[in-house]
């Protein structure tokens, strides 16, 4: 189940992408305003740790957005019985609400944000109501699709809906559920960077405002690259957990 | 051995759905049929005559028809689909007792061995044939000792010849070994549809009917020699003329 091939094509353009930057911008092309050079950047790492407190700052947003699907997850196993169910009634995908739902989410982050300040429970509400949301409509998309056959034949055999959610519906839309929670993991990290930008306090996102605002675009490149690193690591374990959780090949939703 | 009790009798069923236009049409009307005990039954139909629909009805997990039906008793009618329903992350026993669990081990076990898993009970159903699928769903049914087994042109994705053909005298061999359940097949190819029936409906379609009913004079024993045979082959020309007869000239049922 687990496709890992993202990652692995991810990890060849970086690479790539790493070796013609030292070439360009380290031998070849002179000193620049824009992109600063490879040693210049690793000139920066003091003054990121203890000027910048980046572990702190990284630290903050990493764990916010980690919780995402570690509650994602329990969301789900909490209301395995019910959701499928509660869902089956509208479906949110085909309506024009679907579309301009972003703009929503924007609009929450806003208000948050008035309200409530530079305050990180803030942000971790509004990520929570953004990933709930959009695994709600997910669901509500992808529940149409399992063949209803498995209610028919399960029904024949005696069991009842109750059992069938519970026990073979969620279990179906598992790995569905796990795909759209690594997806919505991966969008966090862009939310939470925004938020943490408007608020301006805390968290990767007042680092990188605060680098943008001295102009140090070494520290600036440098924080932009360490997180991509994190981003992909811990991309890369939570697809190994799917691995471990998940070991078969759903050919019910086509 | 076959016996004259009936053990299901459908009473003028009929059914309207609604499509997506808003047009309601009926999909099928007036269906009467009696089933008897270990008689296997098959129901040869065209596309779109409602074959998937009325087994639901029969297995009573669709509830909306006009008609009756009556059993002789209050065991299950168990259904089995055209698409596999095994659960892939169960193996092939623990899908079995999934839905079996008030039934003995050896009845578990007996059901296993009957459809041809022995050997394959820890095996997974994920990545699996189809007809190591349909097995799986066979054994899950006849373990609950249903009243009848209700299949869906279950063959009908299986495309290689032997495994479709190794199926179907399966299927006759279950009937005998479970002879207090009774098999109901629906299909649209005629030749498994002959092969496998003492009786055998014949429907139409628009809406579906039942045009003629066979009671099949081959013998118990069935192998593949019986498919060339004379008497197999004027049977099938003749059912094939009845039901060219009765419908459209561009429906078609497969041979």
């Amino acid at each position: 189940m687990t496709d890992y091939s993202g990652y692995k094509s991810f990890a060849k353009i970086a690479a790539w992408f790493t070796f013609i930057y030292i070439i360009l911008f380290q031998f070849i092309l002179p000193p620049n305003q824009i992109l600063p050079s490879p040693a210049s950047m690793i000139d920066s790492l003091g003054t990121l740790f203890s000027e910048y407190y980046f572990i702190s700052a990284i630290g903050l947003t990493a764990l916010l957005v980690a919780l995402i699907p570690i509650l994602g997850f329990l969301c789900c196993y909490v209301t395995r019985y019910y959701s499928p169910k509660l869902f089956l009634t509208y479906d949110l995908s085909s309506t024009l609400l679907f579309s301009f739902r972003f703009f929503s989410y924007v609009f929450l982050m806003l208000f948050m944000i008035y309200w409530f300040g530079s305050s990180w429970i803030a942000e971790l509400v509004f990520l929570m109501l953004v990933a709930g949301l959009e695994q709600k409509i997910f669901l509500a998309s992808e529940v149409r699709k399992i063949n209803k056959d498995y209610f028919y034949t399960l029904k024949s055999l005696g069991l009842t809906e109750k059992e069938i959610i519970r026990d073979v519906v969620s279990k179906l839309l598992k790995p569905y559920v796990f795909e759209k929670i690594h997806m919505l993991f991966l969008l966090s990290w862009g939310w939470a960077l925004i938020y943490e930008m408007i608020s301006g306090s805390y968290g990767m996102g007042a680092l990188m405002l605060q680098a943008l605002k001295y102009n140090d675009l070494s520290i600036l490149t440098l924080s932009i690259v360490i997180m991509i690193v994190v981003i992909y690591v811990s991309g890369l374990l939570f697809k190994l957990i799917e691995y471990k959780i998940i070991s078969w090949i759903p050919d019910e939703i086509k | 051995m076959k016996s004259n009790k009936v053990v299901l009798e459908a009473k003028s069923l009929t059914k309207d759905y609604v499509d997506n236009t808003g047009y309601k049409i009926r999909l099928f009307e007036d269906l009467s049929f009696t089933i008897h005990e270990n008689e296997f039954t098959v129901i040869l139909a065209p596309y779109g005559s409602g074959k998937s629909t009325l087994l639901k009805i029969l297995s009573r997990t669709e509830t909306d028809f006009e008609g009756e039906i009556i059993k002789s008793d209050e065991r299950i009618s168990a259904l089995i689909a055209d698409t596999p329903t095994s659960l892939q992350w169960k193996s092939v026993k623990e899908n079995i007792k999934f839905t079996a669990k008030e039934v003995s081990e050896r009845e578990v076990q007996k059901a296993i061995d009957a459809v041809g898993l022995t050997g394959y009970e820890d095996f997974s159903p994920h990545s699996k044939s189809y007809g190591f699928r349909l097995r799986i769903e066979l054994a899950r049914a006849l373990a609950k000792n249903p009243l009848i087994v209700l299949i869906d042109d279950a063959l009908d994705n299986i495309d290689d010849e032997k495994t479709r053909f190794e199926l179907l005298v399966k299927l006759r061999e279950l009937n005998k070994i479970y002879d207090k359940t009774t098999f109901l097949f629906a299909t649209n190819n005629l030749t498994d549809g002959l092969f496998l029936s003492d009786k055998l409906l014949l429907m139409s379609k628009h809406p579906g009917k039942i045009i003629e009913r066979y009671e099949i004079p081959l013998p118990e024993e069935r192998d593949a020699s019986m498919l060339d045979s004379k008497e197999f082959l004027e049977l099938r020309n003749s059912i094939l003329k009845r039901y060219k007869e009765a419908n459209d000239k561009f429906l078609t049922v497969k041979i």
